[in-house]
């Protein structure tokens, strides 16, 4: 319970007048930030960090922290607007939310359901946070390498959820992401690998313009056949939406809690771990909310498809900083940058933070749950000027969007580099879509693979190469169980079924 | 009309070109000051070790006066930042207002990955340089000592050290030589960053860690972590002491260290005269309180200043050591 | 309309003969990238190394294994694939896109999109000046208010890099 009154007192640091302005701003600027594709919390928190030199580290950390939460509710805008991510974890985010706004025609319901999903999942990361936080911290320390490999493996099995119609075709794309993340620097020798001598693939390929591309420039392709003929500009005066129009009813409510709940959960938990952040969290949020029962099918703009990762990327974005606190690790690179803040601010991340800095530990989490708080209401305020954009005739938002997504692309790798994998990434893309593969897998093999692959050597290095590693340690074990659960549970059906066949017959 | 308004409109157009021209051409003869911006180009992300130290240089200058702006920083990431180093390199135009920090950790991948080399760049100065050390997990450690851990490998029993990629690798590669073991006795997992390095540790996934004295710190003093090996030539300071080097652990082996130096270069095609201007820059950075108490300290760094003559001389004799180390 | 057909079908004969055989020419390229793949993760990169287990080819390898094989299945089903259509208007867009990048090498990212949204707008889609000017405005706000001057980043400037 103390830890309780430890937050009352965090409260206390924050309720002052500037430490609740410049959770207002960071709020508001993670929130552009988020939108936009191509930028995201990493890059902001980066830029804005030097102009928080002369802050008391308190409200500086403040700033940061709301920017870097906000951004995950900032992601869903376009992606459910345009079907463009405005981060790597609005991918999923995408996948319901653009039908829902698109084919249903609910566009601030989709945006009122991201928005609400996303404080759900988010005071549920954070109050998870307050009260288990260090001991938390120490549960993503017992993860070793073998166990993350076992649990990512069990997450690539849930790919096979998205593959949709025709199995073949996903896994190929599938595999096909994985065969591309391979591209760059082989993570354990250091050696360049699969770069054909290249000097920018030497780098890898860059998620950010490969997502934009595969998703958002084919997106724009696709676009130009839906455009209309005439422009009718009254059309884009008269449309007035008000948030009222775009409320959810409560039998909406009610199917969205459920995911966003259990979502709320698993996304803590992901964001505590090694090397998983918001992105890991959403998708594996997505995938295990597929099990359960949704009113409509995930992927044709279900509520409870929106919710699950919305609320799975906030809870991890919260629980990414159990760790960060607790223990000075960083989860993911802009925990890396807040990191370097804390130090600049002359404060010591490490394990005596609580100890030593109460006040700006609590505070920060505090400030969270303010944070929240304010970015839903400023979000949902938002909502009819977002639909507006909506009321823009296609013709319109097809420059609009090549635009965005080229300099997306361009800022996220400070080179053309970057456009260029967006071009080759959204052609390719376009002509699979078209041919009737679907690319969503290929994303998440591509984010995936590294993690796995990467876990799956620092295990074997430890065994000497001995496979048995996987099934002495409790957790792995754990999770090699419920990956052959998985795997063999079509199986031995088919095979139930077909003998039951035969007795009929 | 129109012909004669369009001649003129060219030849305004023109003039920057020829005013570029004279400006450098008066540069190279007499004392160097800045003109004009000077880009700064760094090959990771912002946020990161490399943006951090460059700031904490330009910060330092221009808050004394040293340099009346801030340069532009360049965040080139491609390729690794092989494709940034190489636009530095090939700079010929605006040569003289061309920076890049330059690690070792950038010159080994460098060389071992691509064509490019030292000589393709004017060394400007070396500002600090930074060891590692082996930390044990006190709670879960099976060897309380490095003693312990060595004994063990020998006699079969695989140890396993985490750290980071790069120079860490480097180092691990030199130890085991110098321990006459190989390298499924002593193994290695590298890792993006130490960060994780230490997490695997606290997580007593691995027997040693191995880190630079800035990223353990902390760690050290909550008891979480206990230094056992210095690699160096001497023992480290303060919390860190108590860990002896490899001489002191066994004497029939030699000390190993692998120093760490961060630097600055400029392009080859840079002038003497600026490179001299831009070595004095640093070496009053490097004696300025904002950077020994602002970033060395703060980072448990050793400030060792080399000018750009000490640095060239230096920082060659590294890559021909690298070379040769790597076979090429 | 069966004449309209008829004539467009004519005009595109080479693409068209490209589109429909995409089910077959895809999976033929995803087994040309796994064999690369396979044949580079053998050779080049090493397989598995006794003491620490999977080297730098293992992974790439096998998963190649799996897509080729998958490649191959799917190449020998895909008789029965759709046939994907295309339409010239979607790849305006490509080629907008394109000559907006090109543009960016000579004039410069932030001239370039400030063309490319004005030509795009008024010539192309034929959109009144009232409507080229807001989305224009709004674009450049956007790229040089968020991008360039919050966020710092530097676009380039195509040939002026040169003069100044």
């Amino acid at each position: 319970m103390s830890n309780f009154a430890m937050l009352f007192r965090g409260f206390s640091v924050v309720f002052t007048f500037q430490n609740i302005a410049v959770c207002l701003l960071g709020a508001i600027l993670g929130l552009i930030v988020g939108a936009m594709p191509g930028i995201g919390s990493l890059a902001g928190v980066a830029l804005l960090l030097p102009l928080t030199y002369k802050f008391n580290p308190t409200t500086a950390i403040i700033l940061l922290g709301s920017l870097y939460y906000s951004n995950m509710y900032g992601g869903s805008f376009s992606a459910i607007l345009l079907n463009i991510p405005g981060d790597s974890p609005a991918v999923m985010t995408m996948l319901d939310g653009y039908p829902m706004a698109k084919k249903k025609k609910r566009p601030g319901q989709a945006l009122f359901t991201a928005n609400l999903a996303s404080f759900v999942g988010g005071t549920i990361g954070m109050i998870i946070l307050t009260f288990l936080g260090p001991g938390l911290a120490n549960v993503g320390l017992h993860f070793g390498p073998q166990d993350m490999t076992a649990l990512l493996l069990v997450a690539m099995t849930s790919i096979g959820w998205l593959v949709g119609k025709n199995p073949t075709q996903g896994v190929i794309l599938t595999m096909l992401g994985i065969l591309l993340a391979c591209i760059g620097m082989d993570p354990q020798t250091g050696s360049p690998r699969y770069n054909f001598g290249n000097m920018y693939l030497m780098g890898g390929i860059p998620f950010v313009p490969f997502v934009i591309g595969t998703v958002g420039f084919s997106q724009v392709l696709r676009l130009m056949s839906e455009r209309e003929d005439k422009v009718d500009e009254k059309q884009m005066v008269t449309q007035k939406l008000t948030i009222r129009g775009s409320m959810l009813t409560g039998h909406d409510v009610k199917r969205l809690l459920p995911p966003a709940i259990r979502s709320g959960v698993l996304g803590t938990f992901v964001g505590v771990l090694p090397g998983a952040g918001a992105t890991t969290g959403a998708f594996l949020g997505y995938a295990m909310n597929k099990a359960f029962k949704s009113e409509e099918p995930f992927g044709t703009g279900a509520i409870e498809g929106i919710a699950s990762c919305e609320a799975a990327n906030n809870a991890a974005a919260a629980g990414a900083f159990a760790p960060l606190l607790a223990l000075g690790i960083p989860g993911s690179g802009t925990g890396a940058v807040l990191l370097g803040g804390l130090m600049m601010w002359g404060l010591n991340p490490g394990p005596l933070l609580f100890t030593n800095n109460p006040d700006f530990a609590w505070g920060l989490i505090a400030s969270l749950f303010l944070a929240n708080i304010l970015t839903l209401m400023i979000s949902i305020g938002v909502i009819p000027f977002l639909i507006k954009i909506l009321t823009v005739p296609v013709k319109v938002i097809i420059p609009i969007v090549l635009v965005i997504c080229m300099v997306g692309s361009y800022a996220n790798t400070y080179s053309m580099y970057g456009v260029v994998v967006m071009i080759i990434a959204g052609l390719v893309s376009y002509i699979c879509e078209k041919s009737g593969y679907s690319t969503a897998p290929m994303l998440l093999s591509f984010v995936l693979a590294p993690l796995l692959e990467n876990n799956m050597r620092k295990a074997f290095i430890t065994s000497q190469g001995s496979v048995g590693i996987f099934f002495t340690s409790p957790i792995s074990c754990a999770f090699m169980v419920i990956l052959f659960a998985i795997v063999l549970t079509p199986v031995v059906r088919g095979i139930i079924a077909s003998t039951k066949k035969k007795k009929e017959a | 009309m129109k012909k004669v308004f369009l001649f003129v409109l060219i030849a305004a157009l023109m003039m920057p070109l020829f005013a570029n021209g004279d400006g450098e051409a008066a540069g190279s003869s007499a004392a160097f000051t800045p003109t004009k911006d000077i880009t700064w180009y760094c090959t990771s992300k912002p946020g990161g070790g490399s943006d951090i130290y460059t700031r904490a240089i330009s910060d330092a200058a221009v808050a004394n006066g040293w340099l009346s702006k801030a340069p532009l920083i360049n965040y080139k990431t491609d390729g690794a930042g092989e494709v940034g180093r190489n636009e530095v390199a090939n700079t010929k135009q605006n040569a003289d207002y061309t920076l890049l920090t330059f690690n070792s950790g950038d010159l080994m991948p460098m060389v071992a990955n691509t064509p490019n080399r030292i000589k393709n760049f004017t060394p400007i100065a070396i500002m600090a340089t930074d060891k590692q050390l082996l930390f044990i997990n006190p709670e879960k450690a099976k060897y309380k000592t490095f003693a312990e851990a060595l004994k063990a490998a020998q006699n079969g029993t695989q140890v396993v050290i985490a750290g980071s990629k790069g120079d860490d690798l480097e180092l691990y590669g030199m130890l085991i030589k110098e321990l006459g073991l190989k390298e499924n006795q002593i193994a290695y997992i590298t890792n993006d960053s130490t960060a994780d390095a230490i997490t695997s540790g606290l997580g007593g996934h691995v027997d040693l860690v191995m880190s630079k004295p800035a990223a353990a710190s902390e760690y050290v003093k909550a008891g979480m972590l206990v230094p056992v090996l210095a690699l160096s030539t001497s023992r480290f300071a303060g919390a860190l002491s108590e860990a002896p080097t490899l001489k002191e652990v066994d004497s029939k082996y030699n000390d190993v260290e692998l120093p760490v130096w961060r630097g600055i270069v400029g392009p080859a095609g840079m002038s003497e005269a600026a490179a001299k201007f831009y070595s004095d820059l640093a070496k009053k950075v490097s004696e300025s309180k904002e950077w020994i108490e602002g970033y060395i300290q703060k980072n448990s760094l050793e400030s060792s200043f080399m000018d750009y003559k000490e640095a060239k001389a230096y920082m060659e004799k590294y890559e021909a050591d690298y070379l040769k180390k790597i076979g090429k | 309309m069966a004449e309209n057909t008829e004539k467009t079908t004519e005009k595109r004969g080479v693409f068209t003969v490209i589109s429909d055989h995409l089910p077959q020419i895809i999976p033929i390229c995803t087994s040309a990238i796994a064999i690369l793949w396979i044949v580079l993760g053998l050779k080049q990169y090493g397989f598995w190394d006794e003491f620490k287990g999977p080297k730098t080819g293992f992974f790439p390898t096998i998963i190649a294994i799996v897509m080729l094989a998958i490649s191959i299945f799917a190449l020998v089903t895909s008789g029965k694939a759709k046939k994907p259509e295309f339409d010239k208007e979607n790849w305006m867009a490509a080629l907008g896109m394109l000559a907006m990048v090109l543009m960016s090498y000579i004039v410069g990212m932030e001239l370039s999109i400030l063309a490319f949204m004005i030509l795009w707008l008024r010539v192309y889609e034929k959109c009144t000046w009232k409507t080229t000017i807001i989305a224009t405005a709004v674009v450049m706000a956007i790229v040089i208010g968020a991008f360039r001057f919050w966020l710092g980043i530097q676009f380039p400037m195509g040939l002026f890099d040169l003069i100044f």
